[in-house]
């Protein structure tokens, strides 16, 4: 299939230089924040590539433009490798600012993929975030007040976690406890679940519901990616969801998971539900409660193999002098999606 | 501790005690049904008889994974529930007997769960906001179409803290989590 899959995108996209270099594409700005937009962009453009970009800028968007081509992520690899081919790159680097508070505590929530136009396998998936308090030390020291200087560290962090391929990453110090009441059908390992293709997530929260579906779908992809996972391309995975006509978040039919089937090289499907998402960024020392729940399905017999959920609040567990208080709620996200993911694939947390 | 001051330290207690948690349950259970018969269900997705829009859609969604993790029972993907349902002419929350038979037919299962939210909402007590749910599910077994058990669970929210101290509530997500285990602890003990 995968050899399959290369032959049709080598004849959609003949000729990719072989040298071609990456693509930081523009920020997908979930925020409403432009200011804070930017200057990730411009600290990714930095980290990624710090003796310049082979692509131009200017001529990246326009052909975006051009194609039509909105989200990076909901395009089809066929789409993307047509866009390689204007501009000459071999690879794209999507990000996306899902938060950005600028007060009374500046949280910065970041998420990115690279895409590869010729592969019908996600490249690279990774997230990143970053509250002012993260660093508190006593005596107010090491707090970071200015929200741009928290967005360009948080930015640097995810390029560095990409120019590393680390997997570990960053909150491997603080996990998670184990989620309990899960259920487990046989155990599993990232090679046992072969390519699985993310569907987005859906969200039952009261306000924002679409933002949280989409974080929790980005998290949902840097953490199986993590854990060594194949995953399909999610603008395969949104080109069989759009020409079969559904909206489907959260769940799935079976003669969608059949033309999926037909259509991806996947063997499983994960999928889940945010049930609550409270950033409590208002308060000055935020306490995030978040609930979430997921499971993976069996693509060829629709079983659902998998299913777990969590609820925490970021003082659960903050332990003496509150040193391992969680204030960011994509953080808490990030680690109850790491613990829940390990669940499922196995590991130490 | 001075023996003035213990009885009303248990009386705070027992008020705290009563504060929280549940409220009462009804149950029905069909006594000739051998429910070991049920290996795999269907969720059909529940009712909103409350005034919060998310409620069914949530606690439906708890359901499902309740039910996965009490590892008694195999559970049908809602979306091929969804599915299911709009094949079947006039068939939504509350199907009849005909139409659960067919259910059972089109996905397999012996037994389909079906129910409503009816209240799901933010009750204010003074300062205290208070979560309230109250989920009813069904059991209906497809060869007959018949109810074999069905249960209302009522699940008041937030610790005695909450209530006591006028500290902050639970999110109703938690309060939905709880009522649907309660039940489904009911029906799978």
């Amino acid at each position: 299939m995968r050899v399959a899959w290369a032959l049709l995108l080598g004849l959609a996209a003949p000729v990719l230089a072989a040298d071609a270099g990456g693509a930081l594409l523009p920020i997908q700005d979930r925020s409403g924040d432009p200011a804070l937009a930017a200057e990730v962009q411009a600290a990714l453009r930095a980290r990624l590539f710090p003796q310049g970009e082979q692509v131009d800028a200017a001529g990246l968007r326009d052909a975006m433009r051009r194609l039509r081509l909105r989200d990076p992520l909901e395009a089809p690899p066929r789409l993307l490798a047509e866009l390689a081919r204007e501009v000459g790159a071999g690879w794209f680097f999507a990000a996306t600012l899902h938060q950005a508070n600028r007060e009374p505590v500046p949280q910065v929530t970041l998420a990115a993929q690279v895409l590869v136009p010729a592969e019908p396998d996600l490249a690279w998936a990774g997230f990143a975030c970053a509250t002012g308090l993260d660093g508190r030390k006593l005596l107010g020291r090491g707090l970071v007040e200015d929200a741009g200087e928290l967005a360009r560290g948080t930015a640097r962090r995810l390029a560095d976690d990409y120019l590393r391929g680390a997997r570990a990453g960053h909150f491997a110090t603080r996990r998670v406890p184990p989620a309990r009441g899960g259920y487990l059908r046989a155990p599993l390992s990232a090679p046992g679940l072969g390519a699985v293709a993310v569907i987005p997530f859906d969200a039952v929260t009261d306000r924002e519901a679409a933002q949280h579906s989409a974080v929790l779908t980005d998290l949902a992809l840097a953490a199986l990616h993590r854990r060594g996972v194949r995953l399909v391309h999610p603008g395969l995975v949104a080109e069989v969801l759009l020409q079969r006509g559904v909206q489907s978040r959260g769940e799935l039919d079976g003669l969608t998971r059949a033309a999926l089937g037909i259509a991806t090289p996947v063997d499983h499907i994960f999928t889940g539900t945010a049930e609550s998402y409270r950033s409590g960024a208002t308060s000055q020392v935020p306490d995030p409660w978040i609930a979430f729940s997921a499971r993976a399905l069996q693509v060829d017999n629709g079983h659902i193999v998998w299913a777990d959920g969590l609820e925490r609040r970021g003082s659960d567990g903050s332990g003496l002098l509150e040193r391992n208080r969680v204030h960011g709620a994509g953080c808490l996200a990030e680690q109850m999606m790491e613990a829940l993911v390990g669940g499922l694939v196995g590991g130490s947390s | 501790m001075s023996r003035t001051k213990l009885p009303s330290l248990l009386a705070l207690l027992a008020l705290a005690a009563c504060a929280c948690g549940g409220l009462r349950t009804t149950q029905f259970l069909h006594p000739d049904f051998n429910f070991a018969f049920v290996e795999r269900v269907a969720v059909v997705p529940l009712e909103n008889l409350s005034d919060d829009t998310q409620a069914a859609t949530r606690a439906t969604r708890l359901l499902v994974t309740e039910l996965l993790a009490s590892g008694a029972v195999e559970v049908v993907e809602p979306g091929e529930v969804r599915a299911a349902l709009a094949r079947i002419p006039g068939a939504g929350p509350t199907p009849s007997s005909e139409q659960v038979v067919a259910l059972g037919k089109a996905l397999g299962v012996q037994a389909v769960v079906t129910g409503s939210v009816t209240q799901s909402e933010n009750m204010r007590s003074g300062t205290v906001v208070v979560p309230v749910v109250t989920v009813d599910l069904h059991l209906v077994e497809t060869e007959s179409g018949q109810p074999v058990w069905a249960a209302t669970e009522s699940v008041r929210g937030g610790g005695a803290g909450a209530k006591l101290l006028g500290t902050g509530g639970e999110p109703i997500s938690e309060t939905t989590r709880r009522c649907v285990r309660r039940l489904v602890r009911r029906l799978v003990r």
